[in-house]
């Protein structure tokens, strides 16, 4: 195969050990930055438990911080399904899909 | 992005035990299904605004979704209306592509020739799109910390080279940096140009949807199940947007408006704004402590401090048909559940240590990983009115949306609730005490009454006006012309339940009684369904006046302690809102009573609360 086109994407894991490598200034200069370069989407990692430095915020909720930032940008957001209401699930991906006008994922 | 954890340790935050791998696959493959069913429950054309009969929706476009998985059953509707892209797009790892059916397959490999196969195998599967999962390392060489992942280490040159040889495999890559502040730019400015001048990466256009800009199953998106759905009740009024359900709905059957989820919404505004509260009401009856406290925090530490939390508690049955907890829960220990519920996340909160609490009404073990915001935790409001809910805002809360907007009964009310927060050995100045209040400005007292009359006609609609009979007559009145008259049927015997509803307390003893008062003028007035309950709908207590009148009514009210303030229902948004800002506030200001600039950062701050 020749001449195909590949979207990028980006993983953020989103953890740490210190607050402010969760700070909502940090999540914005990363997202911006991906954005500008030109990935299709990035993902918001998350678990029901603590990852491996202590704290994470949860991924739907950092996603949809950063949709009224980004304009292109897919924003796609980690979400359990063993520890969710999946009536919540779907309302809260259908808002970031409202929010960011048609990114979320 | 389907994440699938059923490890006891995982399932222990919701109260449940570690699910086996088959138990496993069928939890993914359930909840996915239903996810998109509920995305599918709205149809695309099913808001409708209608501006003249007050209808929100056109429930014939909306749909339950009946569906009975191995674990949970949900009823539906979704809340939310239809997302923007019908369906937003699903992800998911190749280990979960046979059951999740996701758009974008995510595989892993040990090496190039790994990642070719498993990306045909997922391709087999019936997945749109196929990407790569790539551990980069920019400079020195590292740890490779997923044993099941495309690991790379080196220069921009070797990635982008690399990059180039996975575009014949795969339709992207997903790229997990090993330090994404340091990284990001040297991808912007080295890699991405590179692609892109190579003709391999197309960004997406500003405005697009990610559904569009991956090119994924554009045509099956909107696809309906095959199975008939049975069509929600048809006459029933919509209320407008923003109204919540839990207090919209009468019937069991119903959604008359949308709404978006709180928590979600709140967040995009927090990155739009930068002094103002934003409070979610968010449920205990039907959510779980640890994930909700989670989601709280989230949204408190990412608006620097500016989060609440407006407790409430719901019972009715339509909604409890949603949820895995649906129908569990005995009506009189919903605010036994809040206050348990409240206990688990102010503990989870405090950060000391993991919270491990184990009741037959909430079973959490959870460790906090969210950081206190600068007002420490979210701010906790509380709007019920029943014996019930004022304990339950005595003991916990900081803000009260009381009922009580009349002069006499605020009074009555911040009596009452000292006296409560005394008993809990609480300070009298603990909390803030904010009653709901309409307003209506006009340039003459004689021109405010005026545009009130003319909101309540306009609020009012025949519609809402046979609903608001099927409140008290217990039955279908569908069947009923609004603009004819009363019904002739008999209403059913039982009253009113006291705890739920839109209708005052006081209002739900004596229906019989009532509606035999009702017929009386409707006979001999011969007045319409619609014009009776203009004339009988208890007026809710609003402002109506000049600015002046309203803002000296207001700073008697705050002079009195008989409310610390008052939070708006505006009748039209924006407009009715805008009134306010541009006219009662300059007027408020004056007197003295509200400030006129923010003095700290923090919603805590914003309401002086210890």
């Amino acid at each position: 195969m020749t001449s195909r086109s590949l979207h990028v994407a980006v993983a953020l894991a989103g953890d740490g050990a210190a607050p402010d490598r969760l700070s909502p200034g940090t999540l914005a200069g990363v997202v911006t930055t991906a954005e500008r370069a030109g990935f299709t989407f990035a993902t918001f990692d998350d678990s029901p438990l603590p990852p491996p430095g202590g704290l994470r915020l949860d991924a739907t909720t950092r996603a949809a911080y950063v949709a009224t930032l980004t304009d292109r940008l897919g924003l796609a957001a980690t979400a359990n399904v063993t520890t969710a209401e999946p009536f919540h699930l779907a309302a809260q991906l259908a808002s970031l899909d409202h929010a960011s006008h048609g990114r979320a994922a | 992005m389907v994440g699938a954890d059923g490890s006891a340790a995982a399932l222990a935050t919701v109260g449940g035990s570690r699910l086996d791998p088959d138990a496993l696959r069928h939890e993914v493959a359930d909840v996915v299904e239903v996810v998109r069913r509920l995305w599918d429950s709205w149809d695309d054309d099913a808001v409708v605004k209608d501006v003249t009969t007050g209808r929100y929706l056109d429930p014939d476009k909306v749909h339950h979704v009946d569906f009975t998985g191995a674990r949970f059953s949900v009823k539906g509707p979704s809340i939310t209306p239809r997302p923007p892209q019908g369906r937003p797009v699903v992800l998911a790892s190749d280990a979960l592509a046979d059951t999740a059916r996701p758009d974008v397959v995510l595989v892993g490999g040990s090496g190039l020739d790994d990642v070719r196969d498993r990306a045909a195998r997922a391709r087999d599967t019936g997945a749109f799109l196929v990407f790569a999962e790539v551990e980069v390392r920019l400079g020195d060489a590292g740890r490779r910390t997923h044993p099941d992942r495309l690991h790379y280490t080196g220069s921009p040159l070797g990635l982008t080279e690399l990059l180039g040889w996975l575009a014949a495999s795969v339709d992207g890559v997903r790229l997990h940096l090993a330090d994404p502040a340091a990284h990001l730019p040297v991808l912007a400015g080295e890699v991405l140009p590179a692609l892109r001048s190579e003709g391999l990466l197309v960004p997406p256009r500003p405005g697009a949807t990610l559904r569009s800009a991956s090119r994924a199953r554009k045509a099956s998106s909107r696809e309906r199940p095959a199975a008939p759905r049975r069509v929600l009740h048809r006459r029933r009024p919509a209320v407008p947007l923003g109204r919540p359900v839990e207090r919209a709905a009468h019937g069991d059957r119903d959604v008359r408006v949308g709404r978006t989820d709180a928590i979600t919404q709140l967040s995009a505004l927090a990155a739009a704004t930068t002094r103002i509260g934003l409070v979610a009401t968010q449920n205990t009856t039907y959510d779980f402590p640890a994930d909700l406290a989670r989601r709280l925090s989230s949204l408190d530490f990412l608006s620097g401090g500016r989060a609440g939390w407006n407790i409430v508690t719901t019972d009715n049955a339509w909604t409890g048909a949603n949820f895995r907890r649906g129908g569990r829960l005995a009506h009189e220990r919903r605010y036994e559940r809040a206050e348990q519920f409240v206990e688990a996340a102010l503990a989870l909160w405090s950060g000391d240590g993991p919270v491990d609490r184990h009741t037959d009404l909430v079973n959490v073990r959870a460790t906090r990983t969210v950081p206190p915001s600068p007002q420490g935790r979210p701010v906790l409001f509380q709007a019920g009115d029943s014996p019930g809910g004022r304990e339950l805002a005595a003991k916990y809360a900081d803000v009260v949306f009381s009922a009580n907007t009349a002069h006499d009964q605020a009074v009555a009310y911040a009596e009452d609730l000292r006296a409560r927060l005394a008993r809990h050995g609480r300070p009298a100045d603990a909390v803030r005490i904010l009653p709901g209040a309409t307003v209506v400005l006009g340039d003459t007292p004689a021109d405010a009454a005026e545009r009130a009359e003319d909101v309540r006609r306009r609020q009012i609609t025949p519609q809402r006006a046979l609903a608001f009979l099927e409140q008290y007559w217990g039955r279908d009145l569908s069947a009923y012309d609004p603009y004819g008259p009363l019904p002739d049927i008999a209403p059913t015997e039982g009253e009113l339940d006291p705890s739920r509803g839109t209708i005052p307390i006081a209002d739900r003893t004596g229906k019989l009684e009532r509606i035999q008062r009702w017929r009386e003028p409707a006979e001999a007035k011969k007045l319409s369904i619609h014009q009776l309950v203009l004339e009988v709908q208890p007026r809710q207590h609003g402002f109506v006046g000049t600015p002046g009148q309203v803002a000296d009514e207001w700073a008697h009210y705050v002079r009195t302690r008989a409310v610390d303030g008052f939070t708006i229902s505006p009748h039209l948004v924006p407009a009715a809102l805008d009134d306010v800002v541009d006219r009662l506030v300059p007027e408020l200001q004056d007197r003295g009573v509200y400030r006129t600039e923010y003095e700290g950062t923090t919603l805590r701050e914003h309401l002086a609360l210890p």
